[in-house]
């Protein structure tokens, strides 16, 4: 599973293409997400903000097959999100809020888990697998069961289950959360790394840091509509980012 | 203190009263009048043994000198006995639950309330549900051996009430100084998947045939009349000497029925005051290290090391191990899945003497293999409820799922696959135990096997899409989550067992009769064969038709 080097951004490939996306829960008056279109190419890394309810964990959710949606479009590598969308979701790894693993696997019975539901041959993971622990650390706890992870271990081994198969697109959702400075450093590199070897990176976040740090593109939902997609030049070092946050607050307020 | 406790009583009772209000959809009625109506039946046939039991005891006469009263302080003693057993081990479950598993008191640890005020309003809760258990079965229990045969009179009844209040007191303080080492014994084993699975399954077993032991000993004694030998005047002697010997439930013999009421009383309020003081210390004690989760960290203290990485397997048989390994490492679940499926067979084996052996007095014609049926089918589904939480057990997991490249059919399918293994070792060991004690002959087993397996198979797909319509998920994958499928599948299930049960005796029996032997076993045969194949092919079109849309839909349905 190598990669190349690094993709010309000249000619960069749509990873992920959302169009008029709109979706509405059960029993409920209004729409979580209301028409959102967005865009994110190999190599970008795109960070996804919003306050809570805004609807980024919703959009994230229809984006990788986990809710159904009927109106709008989703497209991965030019695969649709419609119905099982099977060819689709071999090309994404997906690291969910909520630590959605086997608390009774180990780690590594976990990561094996993953691999053979994406196909992944015995050699490739163990080396997967030893590249991975390069960058997350679980050591030898790997071999222990996730149960008695704490919560920065589980979402460790979240990561790297969805990495297990070197997907093209890298979709998190607030994957910064409950991490300790050390691995939010080495996640933050690993993202940049990632997307430099031609992979694609979407999360939601909070972490206007992480953002103004690691993104090349951040989009701001508010009420579930698209408010704005900012490249990185436009937040870049300054306080930008704060600065719409608080005026989108008062906003909301 | 005080006003800590009201406000934690309070609480209690408002989360006591939402849970009674709540939302249909997460209130598992089923459940509830299932477990109604299942305690009363077990109180009622307990009353109505004991009561047979009771006025035939009572009128032994030792060396032809009847002694009522003594007999019935016997009776009393042993049945007391029992009854502070089983309210001991309600008490600790009550108590261990109360303090040991539950999320309130990470919470309380928190805020400004005393450790006593904690542990006065759990035990006030424990000690109400405690007095609710002892009202059900200790005042039906008295009024049974108040009309066995000797004259009782306010005394009893007087008592009786008295020991309503100090029963649940006996028990909650017995239970507090056994609650904290047999809470540290059950973690530590717990986390021993192995060793506890072999127990729990050997455990069961050996109560299972114990219970079935005891219980033919006594149906043989009353069946044979060998009851009037069986308490002669050595026997009676023994069970004299042995009963004055169980305390304390002798005390409560000697409040109901002797003129030691007073010493008995005396005793009763000292042995509660005494087991209540080392019951409150030992409550106390254990309490905030219980809050602060440190002494019973047991479980992160022992750490399962697993091996190398796996080596590779195809979608359809990582989802089967999967499920193995969940059920391996969760011994609620194992319990489930293995040690139920051990004692099916033996049930069978028991159930299938005693029908074959009344349809045979009854009605002179043989229809072993419709009563094998009928017995496989009904405890196949009363055992097997393990599928009743195929998905819901997956918790938040069945989401990721859904973002994997793996077909529905593939997960649901090793789920059905792998429930339908445990369902058919049971019941293919069922079939040979009813084919090799001779009920059935060589091709009637091959038949059996063939319909009751396709009725398990059915039961576990109806199952499956069941929950897959009604899923309760709990927060994390492979956590303990609620099963209100198990009691609607219970409920489905016996009616479905009796309805071909009654039509497998309309065959067996009265063809049989009417219309000749070679009619009537072919019409069963027949009718036997066409019900199990619909519910087969219906549970297959109902698990399969429209499951990708249901999987897709299942936890936000767009509108």
């Amino acid at each position: 599973m190598t990669k190349p080097e690094a993709y010309p951004r000249a000619e960069e490939e749509v990873a992920v293409r959302v169009d008029g996306l709109k979706k509405r829960y059960p029993r409920a008056s209004e729409y979580a997400v209301n028409g959102i279109s967005f865009e994110v190419r190999r190599g970008e890394i795109v960070g996804l903000l919003g306050h809570n309810g805004a609807g980024k964990s919703t959009t994230l959710k229809c984006l990788t097959g986990m809710l159904p949606y009927k109106e709008g479009e989703i497209e991965i590598f030019g695969e649709p999100m419609k119905g099982e969308a099977l060819a689709a979701k071999m090309r994404f790894g997906f690291v969910t809020d909520n630590h959605a693993v086997f608390r009774k696997m180990t780690g590594l019975e976990y990561l094996a888990f993953m691999a053979d539901v994406y196909g992944v041959g015995a050699e490739e993971r163990v080396a997967r697998v030893e590249e991975l622990q390069r960058c997350f650390a679980l050591g030898d706890k790997i071999k222990n069961l996730i149960s008695s992870y704490s919560h920065g271990m589980k979402q460790r081994i979240c990561m790297m289950g969805s990495l297990i198969h070197d997907p093209d697109l890298w979709i998190l959702d607030e994957p910064m959360l409950g991490l300790d400075p050390v691995t939010m450093d080495s996640v933050c590199r690993f993202m940049r790394d990632y997307a430099d070897r031609g992979g694609a990176v979407l999360f939601s976040t909070h972490n206007l840091d992480a953002v103004r740090r690691i993104c090349d593109r951040a989009i701001v939902i508010r009420a579930g509509r698209l408010a704005a997609d900012l490249p990185a030049a436009e937040f870049g070092e300054g306080r930008e980012l704060e600065r719409f946050f608080l005026s989108d607050e008062e906003n909301a307020g | 203190m005080i006003a800590s406790v009201k406000t934690l009583l309070k609480k209690e009772a408002r989360e006591f009263f939402s849970e009674l209000k709540g939302p249909r959809k997460t209130s598992d009625i089923p459940g509830k009048l299932l477990s109604l109506l299942l305690a009363v039946a077990i109180v009622v046939v307990a009353c109505f043994v004991l009561k047979r039991f009771g006025t035939m005891y009572v009128g032994i006469e030792i060396n032809r000198v009847p002694d009522p009263y003594g007999r019935l302080w016997e009776l009393t003693s042993a049945i007391y006995l029992l009854i502070i057993f089983v309210n001991v081990v309600g008490g600790v479950r009550t108590i261990n639950r109360s303090l040991f598993e539950s999320e309130d008191l990470r919470i309380f640890v928190t805020l400004p309330l005393s450790s006593g005020a904690m542990y006065v309003s759990k035990m006030t809760v424990a000690y109400v549900k405690q007095f609710v258990f002892g009202f059900f079965t200790v005042l039906p229990v008295n009024i049974t051996l108040a009309t066995c045969g000797a004259e009782v009179g306010a005394q009893f009844y007087g008592m009786t009430v008295l020991i309503l209040f100090l029963l649940p007191l006996i028990s909650l303080a017995l239970g507090s100084v056994l609650a904290l080492p047999l809470y540290a014994l059950k973690t530590l084993v717990s986390s021993r998947y192995g060793i506890s699975l072999i127990v729990v399954t050997a455990l069961t077993g050996l109560a299972f045939w114990l219970y079935s032991e005891a219980l033919g000993f006594i149906a043989d004694l009353i069946s044979t009349g060998d009851v009037r030998f069986f308490f002669d005047a050595d026997t009676m002697r023994e069970i004299a000497r042995v009963t004055s010997d169980m305390y304390p439930a002798v005390f409560f013999s000697n409040m109901l029925l002797t003129d030691a009421m007073p010493e008995g009383v005396g005793w009763v309020l000292l042995t509660t005051a005494l087991l209540i003081t080392a019951g409150v210390l030992t409550g106390r004690l254990m309490l905030l290290p219980a809050a602060q989760n440190k002494l019973f960290a047991l479980d992160s203290r022992y750490v399962y090391k697993g091996h190398s990485l796996p080596a590779p397997r195809s979608k359809f048989a990582s989802f089967m191990k999967k499920e193995l390994l969940v059920v391996l490492r969760t011994p609620s679940y194992a319990f489930r899945y293995f040690s139920t499926a051990v004692i099916m067979p033996l049930m069978v084996y028991f159930c299938m003497e005693i029908f074959s052996e009344l349809a045979g007095l009854l009605v002179f014609v043989n229809c072993d293999l419709e009563i094998a049926v009928f017995l496989i089918v009904m405890f196949g589904i009363l055992t097997n409820t393990y599928c009743a939480g195929n998905v819901s057990r997956d918790g938040e997991f069945f989401f990721m799922m859904k973002t994997m490249p793996v077909s529905y059919r593939t997960a649901i399918s090793a789920k059905v696959v792998f429930c339908f293994i445990g369902a058919a070792v049971s019941t293919a060991v069922s079939v040979a135990l009813v084919g090799g004690l001779g009920y059935v002959n060589a091709w009637q087993a091959v038949f059996l096997l063939v319909v009751t397996l396709a009725i398990s198979a059915a039961q576990i797909c109806f199952a499956t899409r069941r929950d897959l319509g009604h899923p309760r998920f709990g927060t994390e994958a492979g956590a303990e989550e609620p099963d209100s499928t198990v009691s609607v599948l219970v409920l489905i299930g016996l009616a479905v067992s009796m309805a071909i049960g009654g039509i497998m005796l309309y065959d067996g029996v009265y063809l049989k009769l009417t219309k000749g032997e070679s009619f009537g076993e072919l019409a069963s045969v027949i009718s036997m064969a066409v019900i199990a194949a619909a519910l087969f092919a219906g549970s297959l079109v109902y698990l399969f038709k429209g499951l990708d849309e249901k999987c897709r839909n299942a936890g936000g349905e767009d509108k």
